[in-house]
């Protein structure tokens, strides 16, 4: 339950710490928030391949960031944004979140009428069943993302 | 149906925290919005909403905070519904500035606007929040729409505040609350502009007896929140902020005190 003053201090706090320019807030979000240079990526729209390579170390995260357009890393820190007013800028309940995957709070409805949790989805189909819902925006957006933030394991996409 | 905001007009924008000057007048928060976009831009438009009474962009943030609140609830298991009350927040900012010059646009409400671009003056007021697409048509239109002879071109469109009620006082015209939509133009990286003050911002929503909600009340009355505003300290004087001219009875919003609000959902 938060009070008016907790949401007052957890604002006042993200704004001290959040840094002023885009790489330096993406590296923020990975080292403060838990977010997953994976799914960052994905985020940015690199391929799932890609993303991964980056992840393993192959890729430099410095030296990716640089590659990246500003559009691209913008609208993956937009996104990571709302996730964060979400959670009233508490970041660290965001954290706390992605730590429990949402595979039974999460539904998704399928052609013929059927609705399945997303732990019920053959895992190669979960990413970019959310991935899509997120870049559609709207009602079902932010727990979406949520959702897909808190996928803990990578499908191989070369398996 | 060209319209100029007077050089001296101050506008008002209520972004998120961490969000600095520079992001006010970028236009990136509308752009980088879902494939939706929002009411007046479509993705590939970077667009600053603003509006000259303050109490529009309260209001309009009161709407999404609404929303928000809306998804926590729906969103949330039935055993973590008790943890979400009380309704209320405080990371709002409510941002003060002048633009250099404030850019010409097209008055929408305009009878000449709405001949000249054939539209329906009811799809100014859709009260969606998803589904934009006639309002991206028109924004479009208003921003390819050529230079009135001698006149300036126009970049973005006045428009009607669709969360903001209309206020009816007998013997006066009735007041339609407005706000700006202002595109960017190309390869332009910022509306040119200067903040002039800056709030910290709250809104809580009630219950029906005006009192904070719990995990006891039955009735939330969203469509009246109340609001207050907190000097932020620094560079930033926290000013009491003056009453919009046009509205009528308005008054000026002293900082650390409480106002409410009506929100318009339909």
């Amino acid at each position: 339950m938060p009070t008016l003053e907790q949401t007052r201090a957890w604002a006042e706090e993200f704004e001290r710490q959040y840094p002023e320019t885009l790489p330096r807030r993406l590296q923020w979000l990975t080292q403060n928030v838990g977010i997953r240079q994976y799914h960052l990526l994905r985020l940015m729209g690199v391929s799932r391949l890609d993303a991964e390579e980056c992840e393993e170390g192959s890729v430099g995260w410095s030296s990716a960031v640089e590659t990246f357009s500003e559009a691209q890393m913008s609208w993956a820190e937009e996104r990571i944004y709302q996730a964060l007013d979400f959670y009233h800028f508490d970041w660290k309940a965001l954290e706390e979140r992605l730590h429990q995957p949402l595979d039974r709070e999460f539904s998704v409805a399928r052609p013929g009428g059927e609705t399945l949790s997303l732990g019920e989805i053959p895992e190669e189909e979960r990413e970019d069943i959310l991935l899509n819902l997120i870049a559609q925006g709207g009602a079902q957006s932010i727990t979406a993302l949520i959702a897909f933030l808190s996928m803990p394991g990578v499908v191989p996409a070369h398996a | 149906m060209h319209h100029t905001p007077p050089a001296d007009t101050v506008f008002y924008r209520v972004i998120g925290p961490g969000r600095r000057w520079s992001d006010v007048l970028s236009g990136k928060g509308t752009f980088y919005a879902g494939q939706k976009g929002s009411r007046y831009n479509n993705l590939g438009l970077k667009t600053v909403y603003a509006a000259s009474d303050p109490l529009v962009s309260v209001t309009e943030a009161a709407f999404y905070e609404a929303l928000g609140w809306h998804e926590r609830i729906g969103s949330a298991l039935l055993t973590n519904q008790h943890k979400l009350a009380p309704f209320g927040r405080a990371s709002g900012r409510l941002w003060a500035f002048q633009l250099n010059p404030p850019p010409t646009v097209i008055d929408v409400e305009d009878p000449q606007a709405l001949q000249t671009f054939r539209y329906p003056p009811h799809v100014l007021r859709n009260p969606t929040n998803e589904w934009y697409k006639p309002t991206h048509d028109l924004m479009n239109a208003a921003v390819s729409f050529p230079a009135p002879t001698g006149g300036p071109k126009a970049w973005g469109v006045k428009a009607p505040s669709v969360r903001t009620p209309r206020l009816v006082v007998a013997g006066q015209p009735p007041f339609q609350p407005f706000q700006y939509a202002f595109a960017l133009q190309p390869n332009q990286q910022a509306l040119p502009g200067h903040a002039v003050d800056c709030w910290n911002l709250e809104i809580e929503f009630l219950d029906s007896s005006r009192q904070p909600v719990t995990a006891q009340t039955a009735i939330v009355d969203w469509r009246r929140p109340r609001f207050r505003l907190r000097p932020r300290g620094g560079n930033w004087r926290g000013a009491p902020v003056p009453a919009f001219p046009g509205r009528p009875n308005a008054t000026a919003c002293q900082p650390n005190t409480w106002y409410d609000l009506e929100i318009n959902f339909a």
